[in-house]
């Protein structure tokens, strides 16, 4: 077929910017504000499944698998193991942008620093959270190593509450 | 192979800002189901129906696989009006799979849906004016309606009148007015003329499943179905590109149905119809489109009272978008209303019609039977 | 129930394209794949379509170019389901024309990043959870916390804690991901319609590239390209109608398989998923489409496969959820070039989605390309073996959705 575009060399560039606007979501209520109010208290609140015994972390008002409606809520271990990790470089300017601000500029992570960025899975629970392991050096981290919450002496009622996670006892020879 | 729909479960229209959308699909795959007398591991597969630009994900149906009971399910999404998922569900049916659940939803509050509606304009001409959306272009399409046949905003506050009654008395509308007269119409806030707030579909909330299965599953768990005898779709050129003053896809679509369920002539054959109908001059459009009448005559029709709740052709009877209009879910409401009078014994064969995109771009028809 | 084949391919040269807008990159794919197939635009009965609206910022396209591909007064279906939108509009034309209702269709699946302000499909894939993330930043997420998680940037995101849980659960080396990427850079040399070319790419070359997040380098990182891609199936006997000379590439088998949620469902709940790498999806996908096309030993049956690894882990990971290679062994079938293009087993031939990713069309691209070498027309890219079957795979979703396909060069085994 023969296109317009094989007698036009050039094509023409038109320049628009729409701003699509602001949407609106609505969150599940006694969800996860509940499990931020735990976290003040230093605990982890999850939600389980009278169907299929699940627990899941953050707290899930419905159950896939069964296809029903949760009811309970439960507290959960602080402790868990360690599914994986990973290892940031030492942070330099320039290269995290957030929302186009440089996240090290900016304070929010420290020049120099390297994250270490852990898959961890509470004991006894069906999900995984991916939360900062603490207080440890990049070499010392291991796959299968045990780790406990670490929550702020402060609580703000926030998600941030809960920091990370920190090596817990290694139970070993 | 016939394909039947077994099970359906509609949620009362709404505009709810507290109702999150796992809750509104997760109640309506439920209630499906349950209609059907099904559980969820006797579906083969689950076809759902959501759009990215109104939900405001990108990939609006992966959050929602546990709710529309799509978990570990081979399962697929139309990014358009449901009655397309039912189609794909259709589809699906005829070759591996044996049930099907299609589920769909939008809510209204999310997002203006109008707004959606510019960013499906061309961005390189028509977005750049700032001037079209669906309520402008609708005025225009609208205008040249008029024009042509000499159609008065009477003939068109008519069809509004008609389906506002009718919706008046559905528990599932979500604009009910009571005792609604043709001047309340005529009177009603202009939005851009001739389009009037009360001749325009108001956007709503909804959430709306059915469960569809073969003929021979059918027969082994003796379920009672409302049989699909004939399905039609198509496209249209874009807005610019084609004639405003007929619904040319919706004519090719309504013949394929027509032919595929031996149809040949729609007002005897067929008992009454279900269409979604964004705007109430588009309900004379379709009334010609369908070959219902004559272009241009639609206005008869509706003056005639044929297709009047007791007419003997009704259009509407659920109320039709002028009671209520879920952008996604819309489609597969019309079914589900249609389904409803059939199993009471209202009519033997209905139309279901719904249409997506700018001014009915693409319009996809249905043919159904009672047993 | 029908057979069903593809007849003809077409795709755009993928890259960065400003020359052209949605409209005509799509049109140049769909026109190229009808000629290809040597049948004209009235022989095609309905067109399956498919791509992220939220990318190219225009919302149900395929609307604005209905007369661009030639769908005037015919019917046009539509799926969008992430990353996985190309294997979901193959499949659904498979569909369409398995069951009866068309003979001959057209499925065709593109993305347009080049058209979003930000680069490097930012907007787009951040949506899939800014829902979430806006609720979190109410409930008090602070930026450090928002930015340690960002970390791993909006592209590879997801990917990037499934690399680090694959490689724990595998035992391979970051090494082995730079074999990977370095063989897809090597694979897309040969290929005209690549993005990333790289002839003589080499492990130690993407191994000097900067270190995003351990295990995810730069170099291991997909790049945003525009492409459209398009194909063209019919039935049996719409082929013997229609006679094309060229050979045709069966397609025995499909299935798509969702699984919840990887990282988090709405509104930041927990998901029941433990591992980002178990991909149970993946497997039901490949069991069922296997069953379907009467395949019992995919080792020994399948020659070659596409899998849709936009990071080389997911290659490994895949190829055994697959059931090519044993559970974390993938690795070794690396070293020993098993997966090269002239082994036993290549895997992307064309260089993949890790070289050429246009998320709507590399879906479709993995479906196409195996078309491409079982009909022996892959040009630069052709595997010297023949191949009688290949796989297609495609994930999408929060690496939740998976897509499996099988072709053959015979319609029934």
């Amino acid at each position: 077929m023969a296109l317009i575009k094989e007698k036009f060399k050039e094509t023409k560039r038109v320049f628009g910017e729409w701003n699509v606007g602001a949407y609106r979501w609505k969150a599940p209520k006694g969800y996860l504000d509940e499990f931020i109010k735990a976290l003040g208290e230093k605990k982890i609140l999850g939600t389980l499944c009278s169907g299929c015994g699940r627990i899941y972390v953050p707290p899930r008002e419905f159950c896939s698998r069964c296809f029903r409606k949760i009811e309970t809520k439960t507290i959960v271990s602080n402790f868990g193991t360690l599914l994986a990790f990973l290892v940031s470089p030492p942070l330099t300017k320039g290269k995290v942008l957030i929302a186009g601000i440089d996240a090290v500029e900016s304070g929010w992570l420290k020049e120099g620093e390297e994250i270490i960025l852990g898959i961890v899975n509470f004991d006894g629970t069906s999900s995984k959270l991916v939360l900062p392991v603490l207080n440890v050096k990049p070499t010392d981290v291991f796959v299968g190593m045990r780790v406990r919450a670490v929550f702020s002496e402060e609580p703000k009622g926030s998600l941030s509450d809960l920091i990370g996670v920190e090596p817990a006892e290694q139970v070993k020879f | 192979m016939k394909i039947g729909i077994v099970g359906f479960y509609a949620l009362p229209q709404t505009y709810d800002v507290e109702m999150t959308r796992e809750k509104s699909v997760f109640a309506a795959a439920k209630g499906a189901l349950k209609d059907a007398g099904l559980e969820r591991e006797d579906i083969d597969t689950v076809v759902s129906a959501s759009s990215d630009f109104y939900d405001g994900r990108t990939i609006s149906s992966s959050m929602l696989i546990g709710a529309s009971g799509a978990y570990l399910k081979d399962e697929s999404k139309a990014e358009e009006d449901g009655l397309f998922a039912v189609l794909y569900a259709i589809q699906r049916l005829r070759t591996y799979h044996r049930t099907a659940l299609v589920v769909a939803h939008t809510h209204s509050w999310t997002f203006n849906p109008h707004k959606v509606s510019t960013f499906m304009l061309d961005p390189l001409f028509d977005r750049q004016n700032e001037l079209l959306n669906d309520v402008t272009l609708a005025a225009l399409q609208a205008n040249t309606y008029m024009h042509s046949y000499r159609v008065s905003e009477e003939d068109i506050a008519l069809a509004a009148l008609k389906n506002l009654e009718n919706a008046s008395r559905n528990p599932l509308a979500f604009r009910r007015i009571t005792g609604i007269t043709l001047d309340e119409i005529l009177d009603s806030e202009i939005y851009s003329t001739p389009i009037r707030e009360l001749t325009m579909a108001p956007c709503c909330d909804g959430a709306a499943a059915v469960v569809l299965a073969r003929e021979d599953v059918i027969e082994d768990l003796s379920l009672d179905a409302v049989w699909i005898e004939g399905v039609g779709a198509a496209t249209d050129s874009y807005i610019r590109d084609r004639d405003l003053l007929e619904m040319n896809s919706l004519g090719i679509a309504a013949k394929k149905a027509y032919e595929m369920s031996g149809i040949n002539n729609p007002l005897d054959e067929i008992d009454f119809a279900e269409v979604n109908e964004r705007f109430a001059y588009q309900e004379l459009m379709i009334y010609e489109a369908l070959k219902l009448c004559q272009k241009g005559r639609g206005k008869y029709l509706i003056r005639s009272g044929i297709t009047e709740r007791d007419g003997d052709f009704p259009v509407n009877i659920s109320g039709g978008s002028m009671g209520g209009d879920s952008i996604i879910a819309n489609g597969l409401y019309r079914l589900i209303e249609a389904a409803k009078l059939i199993k009471r014994g209202f009519g033997e064969k209905a139309l279901v019609h719904s249409q997506w995109g700018l001014l009915a771009q693409k319009n996809i028809v249905f043919v159904l039977r009672g047993e | 129930m029908r057979r069903v084949a593809i007849i003809g391919c077409g795709q755009t040269k993928h890259g960065r394209r400003t020359d052209i807008n949605q409209a005509e990159m799509v049109s140049e794919a769909v026109w190229r794949a009808i000629e290809d197939a040597g049948i004209g635009i009235e022989d095609v009965e309905a067109f399956a379509v498919g791509n992220m609206q939220g990318f190219g910022g225009i919302a149900h396209p395929e609307m604005i170019f209905s007369d661009y591909i030639g769908a005037f007064g015919k019917p046009v279906q539509r799926v969008a389901t992430g990353g996985t939108v190309g294997g979901s509009v193959a499949q659904l034309a498979y569909y369409q024309v398995a069951s009866g209702m068309f003979d001959v269709v057209v499925a065709v699946a593109w993305e347009k990043h080049s058209d979003s302000a930000e680069p490097g499909a930012t907007t787009g894939l951040l949506h899939v959870a800014f829902a979430n993330l806006s609720y979190m930043f109410k409930k008090g997420l602070d930026m450090r916390s928002f930015a340690i998680m960002g970390l791993a940037g909006a592209a590879a995101g997801i990917s990037a804690y499934q690399a680090a849980q694959y490689m724990a659960k595998s035992g391979c080396r970051i090494d082995h991901y730079d074999m990977v990427a370095a063989k897809a850079r090597r694979n897309a040399a040969k290929n005209k319609y690549a993005h990333l070319k790289w002839p003589d790419c080499r492990p130690e070359d993407i191994a000097k590239t900067e270190m995003l997040i351990w295990p995810m380098r730069f170099g291991h990182v997909c790049p945003a390209s525009d492409g459209a891609s398009a194909i063209v199936l019919a039935s049996e006997d719409a082929i013997q109608r229609l006679k094309p000379e060229k050979p045709v590439a069966w397609i025995l088998g499909v299935a798509a398989y969702a699984d919840e949620e990887a990282d988090q469902g709405e509104s930041y709940q927990g998901t029941g998923v433990l591992d980002y790498s178990a991909q149970i999806g993946c497997i039901l996908s490949a069991k069922k489409a296997y069953e379907r096309a009467k395949i019992s030993d995919p080792r020994k049956e399948v020659d070659m496969a596409e899998i849709y690894a936009p990071f080389p882990h997911q290659e490994l990971m895949f190829s055994e959820k697959l059931g090519f290679f044993d559970e974390g062994t993938a690795w070794k079938a690396v070293e020993e070039g098993i997966t090269e293009i002239d082994g036993d087993f290549p895997i992307c031939p064309s260089g993949g989605v890790n070289a050429t990713n246009a998320i709507g069309s590399s879906g479709l691209q993995r479906v196409l390309e195996c078309a491409l070498q079982i009909m022996k027309k892959a040009e630069n890219h052709q595997v010297p073996k023949d191949v009688e079957v290949a796989v297609a795979h495609a994930w999408g979703g929060q690496v939740q959705f998976n897509t499996v396909t099988v072709l053959s060069d015979k319609p029934k085994r």
